[in-house]
């Protein structure tokens, strides 16, 4: 979560880090299909990262998601 | 209404936030419908920023104010909170927001937030901060928790 966080105060114009307490937002939680947590969701699933990551892996994801 | 930090916690928070550099702004928005955590989640948030006169929490309903909801992009989102940078009565918004009530391991991490942006330093490597500074289209990044 806080890595999402630092990510965001880096380009906040453009990125958007939202914490989402599963339980209380199931409706999202069940759209995505949550499982285990920490789940990070980007894009509307364009992309996905399960798991606490170091920040190296993020930003792969990152790439392969958006591109580099 | 009675407390939900405990004197030690408030004692521990108090240490933690003789790191605090910068102003930091809270701002809550509830809704009176349906939110079955909207009135714990305010007074965490009240009892927090008590704790140290760098943090302020400002209270907001989803109903009442649905333009500035937009405007932080939490329309039909209660309990949400946005931790935001203050300078005066400069607001900041710097893309962090946490949806639902941040208790147990969650609380933490509202506490690290707060840190974050007191700080005013992402702390990423250079690579990171150069890829996301280039970016030119939206990125949501939504970190699914549950508060276990």
């Amino acid at each position: 979560m806080l890595l999402a966080y630092q990510m965001a105060m880096e380009n906040p114009g453009m990125i958007l880090a939202e914490g989402i307490e599963a339980m209380e937002f199931s409706v999202l939680a069940n759209k995505y299909g949550i499982s285990g947590v920490p789940d990070t969701v980007i894009n509307d699933d364009a992309g996905r990262v399960v798991g606490a990551v170091p920040e190296q892996n993020m930003l792969a994801e990152l790439m392969r998601t958006l591109g580099k | 209404m009675e407390k939900m930090l405990p004197e030690n916690v408030v004692a521990q928070i108090q240490d933690v936030f003789k790191q605090l550099q910068h102003p930091v702004q809270i701002l809550f928005f509830g809704s009176q419908k349906n939110c079955d955590y909207c009135a714990e989640t305010r007074q965490l948030l009240e009892e927090v920023a008590a704790i140290s006169d760098l943090i302020s929490v400002s209270v907001h309903d989803l109903e009442a104010e649905p333009d500035l909801a937009k405007h932080y992009k939490v329309e039909g989102k209660a309990p949400a909170i946005v931790i935001a940078a203050r300078e005066g009565d400069q607001i900041t918004d710097l893309g962090i927001r946490y949806l639902g009530i941040p208790s147990s391991y969650e609380f933490t991490t509202l506490i690290q937030g707060l840190l974050l942006v007191s700080g005013r330093d992402s702390g990423l490597s250079p690579q990171t901060r150069a890829y996301l500074k280039a970016l030119t289209k939206p990125l949501s990044l939504q970190v699914y928790v549950t508060p276990t």
